[in-house]
């Protein structure tokens, strides 16, 4: 029973952090309609901001997250602004293949300046666990669960309570009206994609805290991002959090139960299953074209 | 010109049949290679070109397709055709059962519900060591000479390219455009769109698995990871985009072209040369979104309205 726990305690904190990470991705495609395949690479570039900020000038790994909040918005406000913009609107395969070449262009970039090499972040409180009755729970990980959450809230303040946020929502809900109000949909678009880019990119922060930095990591984490947007409904930023923590809940104790290889299995054909019989999402409250 | 389009693509197949008896060696070697592309890409856009609905688990079918023969010709004893064969069929009716409900989703939906498929059976033909070895890989016994490749190659390609000619301007066709277009109006207007998305999927689904078996009897030793792929699917995407979704000449541009500039800088410069690729995708997306196909008909187009 304890292994069986002790799973299940692995997969909410992994979940947490896969929620952070999708409700980026989900984010963009709710409100312009993007499935941003490159998700994955702002993981990458958030990790690496954080890895070269300790690497170079020791600085704490969760003091490295306000320069991957900060650069990785300018990076998403500008790949929006005169990149993806042109796809808007567009036939959706136009802004999968657009951002996939984005994908392509960014990890292969990132392959030639810093090499295959995994690194590892070790900081004095790298192994820390907090144990007990037969439990362990790793701080750092405990650490990046809450800020996760943090993340997620946030996000949902700024979205619902602020006038940025509403001038989202409106542009989301019918564009040409926004458009009509007075709201200049480019300007809302490319803000929409920097606060995609910003949290992505802190998650990926939080990540190099605990698990390998390497160039190759971004296209498994986009398609991490698909499954848990899937699992929560496309496009609505609270299923991001339902799905992560389901998704991290079955990986983990599909992996305990059986192997990691047929956990990926059972991950993809629930993922196929869902699209099937529930594409709205658990929740029931995703977007179905 | 329309009219005698077949005449033409017949004598250009032709004079590449006999090409062999004057070149040998290197443009061979690559010529197969870009006809294996042209018949892989020409299913795609097939399926996805003309009907709309962006399949991103093609590969499923090149991966079952290799699997299949492979398993056939080494356990079951069976010589290579007979069991390439059996892999078409075997990943037409793959493609039958998968397509009756996933075709029902739109968008995204069916994008991502294709990909997903694709993993998981890479992941259960990685697991399931018994029966496909695993990660480990199968290796296959029976090879043909190159030559060979190079005739079934032509001929498949030029099938493919064939299927896709003359169903452009049948009922079929025009049907799959119709859905591509506006899918509830053409169900309103009696189309039962259900089963011509279906019978598409299934057409393109058999020539990708004779095509992904033949290839992995070329390359003689197959992994779930090489034949799984999700970089295959990606390719025939990007060279049906390159070409011209939805035309028939476009798998055969966009895949020569590609092949071309793969076989020029990747070569050379192998890690720029995805860099190359990822920015080429971009700046075809941003200014030529009808392929190269589109924006050569459009210049002939308007020059035509200026004489």
């Amino acid at each position: 029973m304890l292994p069986f726990i002790q799973a299940l305690i692995n997969g909410l904190l992994l979940g947490g952090i896969y929620a952070a990470f999708s409700a980026g991705f989900s984010l963009i495609f709710g409100v312009m309609g993007v499935v941003n395949i490159a998700n994955g690479e702002m993981v990458m570039l958030g990790a690496f901001i954080t890895f070269w900020l300790f690497e170079l000038v020791k600085i704490d790994p969760f003091l490295s997250l306000p320069f991957s909040l900060i650069g990785l918005f300018c990076f998403g406000y500008l790949l929006q602004r005169f990149i993806i913009n042109r796809v808007v609107g567009a036939p959706p395969i136009m802004s999968y293949i657009m951002t996939f070449g984005i994908h392509l262009t960014l990890a292969n970039l990132a392959l030639l300046a810093w090499s295959a090499d995994p690194r590892v972040i070790t900081t004095s409180y790298s192994g820390a666990n907090l144990s007990s009755l037969g439990l362990t729970i790793p701080l750092v990980q405990l650490a990046t669960f809450g800020l996760a959450f943090i993340i997620i809230a946030g996000l949902y303040i700024l979205l619902y309570r602020t006038q940025i946020g509403r001038a989202i929502q409106a542009t989301a809900q019918d564009r040409e009206m926004a458009r009509l109000m007075g709201i200049s949909v480019h300007k809302v678009y490319a803000v929409t994609f920097g606060i995609g880019a910003a949290i992505t990119g802190i998650s990926g922060s939080l990540i190099a805290a605990f698990r390998h930095v390497e160039t190759g990591m971004g296209l498994p984490y986009t398609i991490i991002a698909f499954c848990v947007v899937v699992l929560g409904g496309m496009g609505y930023i609270p299923g991001a959090l339902v799905g992560g923590l389901i998704l991290g809940v079955i990986s983990s104790l599909s992996t305990y139960l059986f192997t990691a290889g047929w956990s990926t299995a059972i991950t993809f054909f629930l993922l196929y299953l869902i699209l099937l019989f529930r594409p709205q999402g658990i929740l029931g409250k995703g977007i179905v074209e | 010109m329309k009219k005698y389009g077949w005449l033409i693509g017949l004598g250009a197949v032709g004079l590449l049949a006999c090409l062999p008896f004057f070149k040998s060696g290197y443009a061979i070697n690559f010529l197969l290679i870009v006809f294996y592309w042209i018949g892989l890409t020409g299913c795609w856009n097939f399926m996805s070109g003309y009907t709309g609905y962006i399949d991103f688990g093609s590969v499923t079918y090149v991966g079952v397709g290799s699997y299949v023969a492979g398993v056939l010709t080494l356990k079951a004893g069976l010589p290579l055709f007979p069991a390439v064969l059996l892999a078409g069929l075997a990943t037409f009716l793959l493609a039958l059962m998968v397509g009756w409900p996933t075709l029902k989703l739109r968008g995204a939906y069916f994008a991502i519900a294709t990909f997903a498929l694709a993993e998981a059976l890479k992941q259960v033909c990685e697991e399931w060591n018994s029966l496909t070895g695993g990660g480990s890989g199968l290796t296959y016994s029976l090879r043909l000479d190159d030559l060979t490749y190079y005739w079934i190659y032509l001929g498949l390609a030029a099938g493919v390219v064939g299927m896709t000619f003359f169903t452009d301007r049948s009922k079929m066709g025009y049907a799959m455009k119709a859905i591509h277009q506006d899918e509830q109006a053409a169900a309103r207007v009696g189309i039962n769109t259900h089963w011509i998305k279906i019978r598409a999927y299934g057409q393109s689904a058999f020539f990708m698995g004779l095509l992904g078996s033949l290839e992995a009897s070329r390359l003689g030793y197959i992994t779930p990871v090489d034949v799984f792929n999700v970089h295959i699917t990606i390719k025939m995407v990007i060279m049906s985009l390159l070409g011209g979704m939805g035309t028939i000449l476009g798998p055969v541009i966009g895949a020569g072209f590609l092949q071309v500039i793969e076989d020029v800088l990747g070569t050379s410069f192998l890690n720029w040369y995805l860099v190359f690729i990822g920015v080429i995708i971009i700046l075809v997306i941003m200014f030529m979104p009808k392929g190269i196909s589109g924006a050569i008909s459009q210049r002939v187009a308007r020059l035509l309205r200026k004489s």
